[in-house]
């Protein structure tokens, strides 16, 4: 019996210290990781898509305005066939009134190694974890490349991130013990985000033209899952520069989904809202904060509106988004010198 | 199967489980199954099927036939012909293109305008492990040391033995401890096997992945551009390369006393700290024990009491004296034994130079100028029981092994000797000028990883000479045995080689 218990706790203080190492050593702070930070059953909305997701929509800023609590299940340049199995991984956890569905790169990119890795490696090790390894290994273009990705010990580097990442021992830096000062709940602020780069003026066309058959397929499954969990979806395209192509493409996706009975929002086609391309995006996919604000503002609103998401305002288990809300805006003023409340205010008129 | 991968660690797991689970009396069994699927594992088909039973076969009928005629003349034919099968299988699967070469090129330089082809031959892991197991299992019967095995599946489960496929050590059918009582007859779990099996694979696993496939990078970077690193940079290839298979095969080698430790079934060790021999007599009685003391008791010995090396100790006797006498035909059968030893490594002449003749040479030199040298310390007074003269000695053994090591990592001959010139090249500076240093596969937190666990290496082989040190570890409080552990486990996670970028850790001696 002793000896029973020895060995259990050698394991327990061998998982703790990995644990430690892991966080430390391999994996840094993104968007999924916050998520999992959360409370159960706390988040109000979830929001799944890729950067332009994380890097639009200010939780920290709609939950000040409007009281509800939005979590992030994205990463850069997240393949969309991630996006059935994050749903799946945020029911473990939350109850959201609304999932937000950000259908950019359903059209737009393809799935190479990063990709794949930014947005599994945060998940939790869960055989969901693994089905969204491999959905994502069968679709990517490293698999249609490289016949060796295919490979179950290539499966297994993604399985196992720290197969990849104990070597980055050789990167490690003070950034790595202190806290994270590019995630705000979720919502990212750096020195990219401040940046003013005017964008060439975009306007949405009528075109329609049919995505390839994987990508539908890739979509229909997602659908196919939507209706059997009956959980509630909008999906999204965000304001951004397209190509022609992805432009009519996108007509042909929202009409797909909207075929199926779910709701799309253009924000590229809305009469109340648009963003600035002189001074609201910092790259042709990416607002910057000033956009972000903005689309928070305007979004947020549509989404207390629209799906009655309850204020938390005066709870005191949400007081940590004030916190956070707090360090968003010291780093805003770090940043650009100005103060975020003033900025703020411009858009609220 | 790769020892350091997660088709052998599920094989193990799965082993142990069902080892531990089932009666003592039928655990050989799930050995036996176990060592099947490790050795057809890589190579399934009919072909190595046969092959791999054909040896058995004879092993096992030769076996038995010689007990059965010990008393008669019939038995040393029924030897002859098992050694001459399982060796003929050796050659043909190993050897017949070497063979084939060589006359290819004797015919090139006798102006003959015709060529062997090649034959395509697939080798089952371990062939020259198991095939030496074999003929000693059957010489050892004839000797009268063993009794031939009855269960032919028993027989299979000695001679196929899986963690032993890999890279050895060699196994004796009536060796102390003896296969009856360690495959046979089955094991209770033991914790204390257990921890003392699992730390012995930890060991062995960061040897393999934290030194020896670092100390690759370097030695591979190196000799496979010799041009780009000439001088210093070949001078410490040349000297980590016996430190790379030291831990590669070592390594291999701890992996497989563990897991066979956690079943409670012992192993003969094949390494005690090679690197502090003062000598290379010593060296070697410290360095692939098992191949060495096989090819003493298997060729050494028999060559000795042969009557052709009889008659030779005779006339040498009469003609050079007594001591001579002795010692000429005793370094003729060592010589035999040293070319065997270089052959058994691959047959091509670079192995035979550098883990036979030059081998051959250093311990004649050894025999014939210690007394020289003790003579001339005498004389000019120095004292020899030093710490200082006792490094010297075990730097130049070390050295003396790594000149010969050369061969056995050169592509062949003629680029070991473009190695040994390279080494003449002068460029001491690229010691201080760090860039160009690190600039050959290893980096700068690269090389202090390397220095930090080669001396933990070397301060664990020097205690292992003074003591038990797994004993040692577990006689330790809790707290400090435990931060070693952590400390271990730690350093391979994060320290190791593997993963993508990485070769899989392949074991250098797992090709023989």
């Amino acid at each position: 019996m002793k000896k029973i218990v020895k060995s259990i706790v050698f394991i327990i203080i061998f998982c703790l210290i990995w644990n430690y190492v892991f966080k430390i050593l391999w994996i840094n702070e993104r968007p999924i990781s916050q998520f999992y930070k959360e409370p159960n059953d706390s988040l109000d909305v979830v929001y799944i898509g890729a950067s332009n997701a994380y890097k639009s929509f200010n939780t920290t800023l709609a939950f000040n305005e409007y009281g509800f609590a939005t979590g992030f299940l994205a990463d850069g340049s997240q393949p969309f066939e991630m996006t059935k199995y994050l749903i799946k991984e945020s029911e473990k956890y939350q109850s959201p009134a609304v999932y937000v569905i950000d259908i950019y790169r359903l059209c737009v990119g393809s799935a190479i190694e990063g990709n794949i890795r930014n947005s599994t490696d945060s998940m939790k090790f869960s055989l969901n974890r693994i089905d969204a390894i491999n959905a994502m290994l069968k679709y990517s273009d490293i698999v249609k490349d490289d016949p060796n990705t295919k490979s179950k010990d290539n499966a297994l580097y993604y399985y196992f991130s720290f197969m990849l990442y104990h070597n980055k021992w050789k990167n490690i830096s003070y950034e790595n013990f202190s806290e994270s000062k590019e995630f705000y709940k979720g919502y990212m602020l750096t020195k990219n985000e401040i940046e003013i780069n005017e964008q060439e003026n975009f306007i949405w066309q009528d075109d329609i033209q049919e995505i390839p058959k994987e990508r539908l397929e890739i979509l229909n499954d997602l659908l196919d899952y939507i209706d059997s969990s009956k959980v509630n979806v909008l999906f999204v395209i965000p304001n951004h520069v397209y190509t022609p192509e992805a432009n009519s493409q996108f007509n042909y996706v929202t009409k797909v989904i909207e075929d199926r009975g779910y709701d799309v929002i253009n924000f590229n086609t809305l009469d109340d809202f648009r963003g600035d391309y002189a001074t609201e995006f910092y790259d042709i996919s990416h607002f910057n904060v000033y956009g972000a604000t903005k689309y928070t503002l305007y979004f947020g609103k549509y989404l207390k509106e629209h799906y009655n998401l309850p204020d938390h305002r005066e709870d005191e288990k949400y007081h940590s988004w004030y916190e956070v809300y707090d360090k968003l805006k010291e780093r805003y003023k770090e940043l650009t010198g100005n103060n975020f409340d003033d900025m703020l205010s411009k858009y609220k008129k | 199967m790769n020892l350091i991968s997660l088709s052998f660690v599920l094989l193990c797991i799965i082993t142990l489980i069902i080892y531990f689970v089932i009666p003592k009396k039928i655990q050989w069994i799930v050995l036996l199954i176990s060592s099947l699927v490790f050795l057809f594992y890589d190579n399934f088909s009919l072909g190595t099927f046969l092959q791999a039973g054909v040896v058995l076969l004879t092993t096992y009928t030769m076996a038995r036939l010689i007990e059965k005629n010990r008393d008669s003349k019939k038995a040393k034919y029924f030897l002859i012909t098992g050694i001459l099968i399982v060796l003929g299988v050796l050659l043909y699967i190993k050897y017949s293109n070497m063979f084939l070469s060589m006359f290819n090129s004797l015919f090139g330089i006798v102006g003959l305008n015709f060529k062997f082809k090649m034959i395509n031959t697939v080798s089952l892991v371990g062939i020259s492990y198991y095939s030496l197991i074999m003929i000693s299992y059957m010489t050892d019967v004839y000797r009268g040391t063993c009794k031939a095995q009855k269960n032919i599946l028993k027989c299979a489960l000695f001679v196929y033995y899986f963690p032993i496929l890999n890279s050895g050590p060699f196994i004796r059918y009536g060796e102390p401890g003896g296969v009856e009582n360690n495959l046979y007859n089955g094991h209770k779990f033991s914790y204390e096997h257990m921890c003392s099996g699992l730390i012995r694979i930890a060991w062995g696993v960061f040897k393999v992945l934290v030194i020896s496939i670092r100390l690759g990078y370097f030695v591979d970077t190196v000799f496979s551009d010799l041009n780009a690193y000439p001088g210093i940079f070949t001078i410490i290839a040349v000297c980590f390369f016996p430190l790379q298979l030291y831990t590669n095969f070592s390594g291999s080698i701890d992996i497989i006393m563990g897991v066979s430790e956690i079943m409670g079934i012992e192993l003969p060790e094949n390494f005690t700290s090679p690197f502090f021999s003062r000598t290379i007599t010593e060296f070697w009685r410290n360095w692939h024990i098992t191949l060495g003391s096989w090819l003493k008791d298997y060729v050494f010995y028999p060559l000795q009491l042969s009557s052709g090396i009889q008659k030779l100790t005779k006339f040498c006797k009469n003609h050079f004296g007594k001591k001579a006498g002795k010692k000429i035909p005793m370094f003729l059968s060592m010589f035999i034994m040293w070319i065997l030893i270089g052959a058994w490594h691959g047959g091509a002449v670079k192995f035979i130079i550098g883990s036979g003749v030059l081998q051959f040479v250093y311990i004649l030199l050894e025999d014939l100028l210690t007394p020289i040298s003790e003579k001339l310390n005498k004389k000019l007074g120095i004292n020899t029981d030093t710490f200082g003269y006792r490094l010297y000695q075990m730097v130049r053994t070390f050295l003396l092994f790594s000149l010969a090591m050369v061969f056995f990592r050169a592509d062949s001959v003629s680029n070991a000797i473009e190695i040994f010139k390279n080494m003449f090249v002068w460029n001491p500076w690229v010691l201080l000028d760090n860039a160009s240093l690190y600039n050959a596969g290893l980096d700068l937190l690269d090389f202090r990883i390397l220095i930090i666990s080669l001396v933990v290496l070397f301060i664990v082989d020097y205690l292992k000479r003074k003591m038990n040190v797994r004993e040692k570890l577990f006689s330790q409080n809790i707290v400090f045995r435990w931060l070693l552990i952590y400390a271990l486990l730690f350093s391979i996670i994060i320290f190791g080689c593997y993963g993508p970028g990485y070769d899989a850790a392949d074991f250098i001696y797992r090709g023989f």
